[in-house]
């Protein structure tokens, strides 16, 4: 019993200290003392995360004119919430601030909805779509059992639920590769030098990035990452210039 | 090129080869010219020459002019090759012409020095009667603040100018000033003497340094005519003609060097001051007040005054943002007939408003000093109001590398913060919603779920049958009780062993009774029941054939009997 309280306590010293670190952000934003706000956020991130803590993140790094930071604060807080809309609206504004301007092609149009879609759920939501189907097609199947529905009815209804049960499952484990597969990761040095090899040298400079660009890595090594661009340029930066959105 | 042949002071040959310097005067005042002849005789090309040990006390004036003669003295052909320049001394004083220095055919030779004896001018030709004067207004100024130097020639006597070496002075920026040209002369008395004089060049000079700066002085060349009492002659007639008639003589003109003491600004420069010195006026417009979005307005600043005008840069401008503004392009007048350097710089922006809606352009602010009054000032223009209607079509391109969308932010702010506490998420535990979980259950219970209500149920009905069979005996007594008449008695039997063995057809008759129910009762009461049967049937067509009280009290103890067995 008295182990039982004294978890009920833990659990809810680690509530109400998140709140008040929260708050106590807020506050900082409010009085527009942004690096404390963003010094205290970023405490807080060591034990809790939330999407509106990102966002708030995001918003004190994009007044202190961090762009690279508030590009990786939004997109972390997309990640919890990717429909959003304030979220998304500030990570757009500050987008128009980053230097580096890379469109991906479009593709074909059935391609690009998938990706959108895709871009617009979370793991947890696509196991829910999926989990909600079949549900739906377990309880068709009752309903059919017990002769609550025609035997035509079933069987179209249990048709189209069983495909929706695995297209949202498919989709679920195409995103869980993405998340949990690739590494993102944003420039935030202003400026930086994209060498062919991971060292400083001079003439091996292949092309510059600018803070706020987000870049995928495919490669961790001592103090260098090999980062590549949608455009599929591919270089090194050191270690300590790209904050690592995973 | 005129070669006189006077005093030649023939100075020995070279040993082996025939090489000679000469000059036609080695007494001279410091503003004659005089010519330098290298002459080689029996050379196949023309000697080279490096004049530059004689550069130090002697200018080039003119030349090399090449000559190459023969002559032929008694039936043997002698020829020369020579190069002659004109020259004229740096200093007065005891000079030399250094030996030189001559290749000729390939063979290094050296001329012998020339001793030359420079006095100072008015020893020879009268300095009254011609000379430059550089006039300057003042020989203390600010940084930035005008100097205006005038450049006169005074003369007496006839002459023409051949040449103008213009003075390049070091810490300062000019600006040449106009003068009539060709030079006109004017009648002036300097002590009682009467002169022509002409300006020859005007220049106004902004110190760009403070300390002690000198002004170069300025060469003129020109060719001097010896006064003759039978013609007079104008100044600008044909040199060419006036060789037959007068003796011509090239003298060097130069003014006398000036130091100007340039001193540094007086303390309260403000911060935005960029170097304007002088008084000038701000101007700022736009060309229309009509302004639809994605169109383009011309945006005027004027700046007109007095001052160093090309030296200094306006403040940037600050335009707001969401409109596209283009580099100026910047034209400058200047008013020819001023001598302080005055004019009017003008820069034009080309901007782009992308929104509709009210903007201010800011205002423009100008930081100045004014050396009349030694203090700084600042002028600024108004903020101009500019009116935006909104485009007439959308579709108008968009550049600066942002897409419509983009565009469309451009003049906005982030969404504000999230203030309440959220439900926190402890870091790593993002797990799985309940609900996927709770509904992979639920599917998995109803898939299970028509199986065991199919057994439950089938259960039931055969837990059913057996509560109906138990019932079954309890009923036919009663009826047999209630209706004992033949009809009714069959009928109750009939019911009786349907309900109770759950039998399927529903027209029994006593044979199909038989089949059904052998092996379950025992055969003779199966018998005893199947003639039961056969006496119904036989009571029922042929009445009084058993007795009816019987039938019914017989089918009692039957049905009892048989129900035991069940």
């Amino acid at each position: 019993m008295r182990m039982f309280s004294l978890f009920l306590l833990t659990v809810n010293l680690f509530a109400v200290n998140a709140d008040s670190m929260f708050v106590q952000g807020n506050w900082y934003f409010e009085d527009e003392k942004f690096i404390q706000a963003a010094r205290t956020y970023e405490r807080l991130l060591g034990s809790a995360e939330h999407a509106d803590l990102y966002y708030n993140l995001g918003n004190a790094y994009y007044r202190m004119g961090e762009v690279g930071h508030a590009v990786w604060a939004y997109e972390k807080g997309l990640q919890f919430e990717p429909r959003n809309d304030d979220i998304k609206h500030n990570l757009e504004l500050v987008n128009t601030r980053v230097q580096d301007r890379i469109t991906m092609p479009d593709g074909f149009a059935l391609l690009y909805w998938y990706r959108a879609f895709k871009n617009s759920q979370t793991v947890n939501d696509l196991l829910i779509w999926g989990s909600t189907f079949l549900l739906l097609v377990g309880l068709i199947y009752a309903l059919g059992q017990f002769r609550f529905l025609g035997e035509k009815a079933v069987s179209r209804l249990q048709a189209i639920f069983v495909i929706l049960t695995l297209v949202f499952h498919g989709i679920c484990l195409d995103k869980y590769w993405d998340v949990s597969g690739t590494k993102e990761g944003v420039i935030i040095s202003t400026k930086e030098n994209v060498y062919s090899v991971p060292a400083v040298r001079d003439e091996m400079i292949v092309f510059k990035v600018h803070e706020g660009l987000k870049a995928e890595i495919t490669q961790v090594q001592d103090n260098w990452v090999e980062i590549i661009l949608l455009d599929g340029k591919k270089g090194w930066v050191p270690v300590n210039t790209i904050r690592p959105l995973s | 090129m005129r070669i006189l042949a006077p005093i030649l002071i023939l100075l020995q040959m070279a040993v082996g080869q025939t090489i000679t310097a000469s000059v036609d005067v080695n007494q001279l005042a410091v503003n004659e010219t005089f010519t330098f002849k290298i002459e080689a005789k029996d050379a196949d090309n023309l000697p080279q020459v490096n004049l530059f040990p004689l550069e130090k006390d002697f200018t080039v004036i003119s030349g090399p002019a090449q000559q190459t003669s023969y002559q032929f003295i008694n039936g043997e052909a002698t020829s020369s090759k020579s190069l002659t320049w004109t020259l004229v001394p740096n200093k007065k004083g005891k000079l030399v012409i250094p030996s030189l220095t001559v290749v000729l055919d390939g063979k290094r030779l050296k001329t012998k020095p020339i001793p030359m004896n420079v006095k100072s001018s008015g020893s020879v030709t009268q300095k009254d009667e011609l000379f430059l004067l550089a006039e300057i207004d003042k020989d203390e100024a600010f940084v930035g603040e005008q100097i205006t130097v005038t450049y006169k020639l005074y003369t007496r006597v006839q002459m023409s100018l051949e040449d103008i070496k213009y003075p390049e002075s070091v810490g300062f920026w000019s600006e040449e000033l106009s003068v009539p040209r060709p030079p006109r002369f004017n009648q002036t008395t300097i002590s009682g003497v009467q002169y022509n004089v002409a300006t020859l060049y005007k220049v106004a000079l902004f110190p760009t340094k403070t300390g002690e700066l000198e002004l170069t002085p300025m060469t003129a060349r020109c060719n001097v005519q010896v006064k003759t009492r039978r013609r007079q002659r104008g100044i600008f007639d044909d040199p060419f003609f006036n060789n037959f008639f007068n003796e011509t003589v090239q003298k060097v003109l130069r003014t006398e060097p000036r130091k100007i003491r340039v001193k540094p600004y007086p303390v309260g420069q403000p911060a935005n001051f960029t170097g304007a010195v002088g008084q000038f006026k701000l101007k700022a417009a736009v060309d229309t007040d009509k302004v639809k979005a994605n169109e383009a307005v011309t945006y005027y600043v004027e700046l007109e005054g007095t001052g160093n005008l090309n030296m200094f840069s306006l403040p940037k401008l600050n335009f707001p943002d969401n409109m596209e503004v283009f580099p100026p392009t910047s034209s400058f007048e200047q008013e020819q007939l001023w001598d302080q350097f005055t004019g009017k710089m003008k820069w034009e922006y080309i901007l782009i408003p992308r929104q509709a809606g009210k903007v201010f352009l800011p205002r423009i602010e100008l930081a100045y000093f004014d050396p009349n009054d030694k203090q700084f000032h600042t002028i600024s223009s108004r903020s101009v109001e500019l009116n935006i209607s909104p485009a007439k079509d959308n579709l108008a391109s968009t550049s600066s590398g942002f897409t419509k969308e983009e565009i469309a932010l451009l003049g906005q702010d982030i969404h504000y913060n999230f203030t309440t506490p959220p439900a926190w998420i402890e870091r790593g535990q993002r797990g799985i919603p309940i609900w996927v979980w709770t509904s992979y259950i639920l599917a998995a219970g109803l898939f299970l779920a028509p199986v065991t209500l199919s057994r439950y149920q089938q259960q039931r009905i055969t837990t059913a049958g057996q509560r109906m069979s138990h019932r079954a005996l309890k009923r036919a007594l009663q009826t047999l009780k209630a209706h004992p008449n033949v009809d009714d008695v069959s009928t109750a039997i009939y019911t009786y062993l349907q309900e109770r063995w759950q039998l399927r057809t529903d027209n029994l008759d006593p044979l199909s009774v038989e089949s059904e129910l052998r092996g379950i009762i025992p055969p003779e009461l199966l018998d005893e029941l199947i003639q039961l049967l056969k006496d119904c049937d036989a009571e029922r067509y042929a009445p009084g054939a058993t007795g009816s009280g019987n039938i019914a009290n017989r089918a009692m103890t039957i049905l009892k009997k048989v129900d035991g067995h069940a």
